[in-house]
């Protein structure tokens, strides 16, 4: 009890030292007043990325770059903006070499090195690390993927770029997606090859899943990534046709009467939405892939077409033509009820949701590829072109890829989300259209 | 030596003395005797002529006239003798009386010159004396004057003491107003030394603050697609050479990477602009902790 008491007093006094101390700092503390800048207006800009050549250990030439993928990648996202290997002053390619200084003097806030072991005939092995200039750290432990092919060397420079983008941005990253597109090719006088191509997202490594006489138009991925869903023609007419990307076994889906076009997996993969004129005017239907079943959703006089669901399947987007003009409307899968989603100029369409449904991207003005708030109807311009269509968003919503033409040769291009960056895929060349980007490989 | 000279000196009057004692004996015992024998040789002649006389009478005629003329013989030689011894003896006196008139005029002399050593004695004694009396009185007369001298001296220090005093304290009155004007003046000059210090201050500050305004700006960039209306509010410590220390967030913009954009800026920055205590030294420390407001 003594004890206890002689403690607690103990413990009192001390407090009251301490409180005393605590405000003794509080009074000497000196009397300026804070300083408080402000800054204002920060460039919208992507975040400063070298990427130092990949070291081949047994000094091998490669056939791809790695640090170029990787660059070629980031730069086409927006978010970041490689750095030319030329400015570099040093080529580290493990922790112990990094200079910072180095890397802050080219204004660098991201650095990536690297490594190329090559373990085996047609073997390698990637060891990369990531290192924040800023704040002179690197982040993890570094990563290494291996049992890689020289083909496969591409794809470890994709994961690189994921892992970089998700590191950096916070977001998930699409540089492993894939995207699928229509080549065609003249084998003869008049005669022309409509191939059904899937590529890497930035189209290398480009294979024909379909090949036909007859055009191929408006590829559309599964959510899985396993088969493709297209437009095909028949002796009666365009048709709608699934193929599968692993087996390459195609079905049709619908071959009514008329025009059926326009196909758009739901997004969990068991309905496809497509427009069809079955009866008259092209119409909204649904085709349950489970039981088959076709669905009219929408009977209206005007054309209705190009369904695409909202990234949660409880709607989709259409073109129609009921005002007179094409706009943009969407469908409430829940109540069956029809609201106008666009308003501002003559045309909209070919409307799609990027994956998080805040943002609608759509053809305006017949050739224009704009996206629009889904908040505040606002519409940006990603495009001034006349000739852009077949636009889709990547898989996380950050670009947009698109048919052009540039100098009267169609192109496959990527736009940064807000419009700001475009890259050509220069590995797509000749007659392409109908670039369709895939959802990530699950 | 003087001492010495002064004994022999003493000695020799003694020695003088002593030799007028002596001579004056000496002159005095021939005066008696001379006296003495004067009246009684004057009787003895006389006697003896009467007593010749007497015997011529008594003694033959021849014998007597022999006699006669012996006796005249013998009394002329003792006539003679008597004459020769008169004269001898006159001669002696005369010598005696001479060697004694010597002699007297020897003490005369001494005398005199006692007298007179004496006298010069007295003189000196007396010059001495005068001197001691003059010296007394020059003494007493300096004694005065330097009395007087020391009581002028006394009151002029005193008076200078008191001259000092006055002009010790006007100093001090002086100095204190000089103090006093010296501390307005420096309260003066502090004030405007403080408003120059303090103008100095904002106008480094607000240089500084622009730079460093600017610097953040060059390195910043924000991620396409960030709202504009995002703020960030961050604290940054700072090194006395402007290295960043430390970012820390005080008011998130509600975006991760907004947020992480500005504290890139900020690091990528550093070291940032910034003032030398010898620039500044209130900017150089306040400086040191900024709170910034980022907008784009």
């Amino acid at each position: 009890m003594n004890n206890f008491q002689s403690f607690r007093r103990l413990l009192v006094s001390a407090t009251m030292v301490s409180a005393t101390i605590v405000l003794a700092c509080l009074v000497s503390l000196p009397s300026y007043a804070q300083v408080e800048l402000n800054i204002s207006g920060a460039e919208v800009r992507g975040i400063p990325i070298a990427i130092v050549p990949f070291k081949v250990l047994d000094g091998s030439v490669l056939e791809h770059q790695i640090n170029e993928v990787v660059a070629f990648d980031l730069a086409a996202s927006g978010k970041f903006e490689p750095i030319a290997a030329k400015n570099y002053l040093s080529n580290p390619s493990r922790d112990e070499e990094v200079q910072s200084k180095d890397w802050r003097f080219i204004d660098a806030e991201v650095l990536v090195i690297g490594e190329v072991w090559t373990l085996g005939p047609d073997q390698y092995e990637v060891q990369f690390q990531m290192y924040d200039v800023a704040r002179e750290q690197f982040i993890g432990n570094g990563k290494r993927i291996s049992g890689l092919s020289m083909r496969d060397l591409r794809m470890a420079a994709h994961v690189i770029s994921d892992n970089v983008y998700q590191a950096f941005t916070g977001g998930a990253a699409a540089f492993q997606s894939r995207m699928a597109y229509v080549s065609r090719t003249e084998v003869e006088y008049q005669r022309f090859r409509y191939r059904l191509m899937v590529a890497d997202w930035d189209g290398f490594g480009a294979r024909e899943v379909y090949a036909s006489w007859n055009p191929l138009l408006s590829p559309d991925w599964s959510p899985d990534g396993q088969k493709l869903a297209f437009v095909g023609f028949n002796d009666k007419g365009s048709i709608v046709k699934v193929v599968d990307l692993t087996t390459f076994v195609d079905q049709t889906i619908a071959d009514f009467r008329g025009v059926n076009s326009a196909p758009a997996w739901s997004p969990d993969g068991s309905k496809i939405a497509y427009s069809s004129s079955q009866h008259g005017s092209p119409d909204i239907f649904i085709y349950d892939v489970l039981t088959r079943q076709h669905t009219r959703i929408s009977s209206h006089y005007g054309i209705d077409t190009e369904p695409s669901w909202s990234p949660r399947g409880e709607s989709f987007l259409f073109t129609s033509s009921r005002t007179g003009k094409p706009q943009i409307y969407s469908y409430s899968v829940n109540d069956e009820s029809v609201s106008r989603m666009t308003f501002e100029g003559d045309e909209s369409a070919n409307a799609s949701y990027n994956p998080d449904g805040s943002k609608i991207l759509m053809v305006h003005e017949g050739g224009q590829i704009a996206v629009m708030d889904g908040e505040t109807s606002r519409l940006t311009m990603l495009t001034n072109a006349k000739f852009d269509e077949s636009p889709s968003f990547s898989p996380n919503g950050d670009m947009v890829l698109y048919k052009t033409e540039q100098q009267y040769e169609p192109a496959l291009v990527v736009a940064s989300a807000d419009g700001r960056v475009r890259t050509r895929l220069s590995l797509v060349s000749g007659d392409v259209r109908e670039p369709a980007w895939s959802p990530l490989r699950k | 030596m003087s001492d010495r000279r002064k004994a022999g000196s003493k000695n020799r009057v003694m020695a003088y003395i002593a030799a007028a004692v002596v001579h004056l004996l000496v002159i005095g015992a021939l005066l008696y005797n001379f006296s003495n024998n004067e009246p009684r040789e004057t009787i003895d002649a006389f006697d003896a002529e009467k007593i010749d006389t007497v015997k011529a009478s008594v003694i033959d005629e021849s014998q007597i006239k022999d006699q006669q003329e012996k006796l005249k013989k013998a009394e002329r030689e003792r006539e003679r003798k008597k004459r020769e011894e008169k004269q001898r003896q006159q001669d002696e006196l005369k010598k005696i009386q001479q060697q004694a008139d010597q002699e007297q005029q020897k003490v005369i002399d001494l005398q005199d010159k006692q007298k007179l050593e004496k006298e010069k004695l007295e003189s000196q004694r007396k010059a001495i004396a005068l001197k001691k009396k003059k010296d007394e009185a020059l003494r007493k007369k300096n004694e005065k004057i330097a009395k007087q001298k020391e009581e002028a001296e006394k009151k002029r220090i005193a008076e200078l003491k008191k001259q000092v005093a006055r002009e010790e304290e006007d100093l001090r009155e002086r100095q204190r107003i000089n103090k006093l004007l010296a501390e307005e003046e420096a309260e003066r000059l502090q004030l405007a030394a403080d408003r120059r210090a303090k103008e100095r201050t904002t106008t480094v500050m607000s240089q500084y603050s622009a730079k460093i305004e600017q610097a953040i700006k060059d390195k910043w960039r924000v991620a396409p697609g960030t709202e504009s209306w995002r703020v960030a509010k961050i604290n940054i410590k700072l090194s006395p050479d402007g290295q960043v220390l430390k970012v820390v967030v005080i008011n998130s913009s509600g975006s991760q990477d907004y947020d992480r954009s500005v504290e890139t800026a900020v690091l990528q920055a550093s070291p940032l602009p910034f003032p030398t205590v010898e620039e500044d030294p209130s900017a150089h420390q306040v400086l040191q902790d900024i709170n910034i407001n980022l907008k784009q």
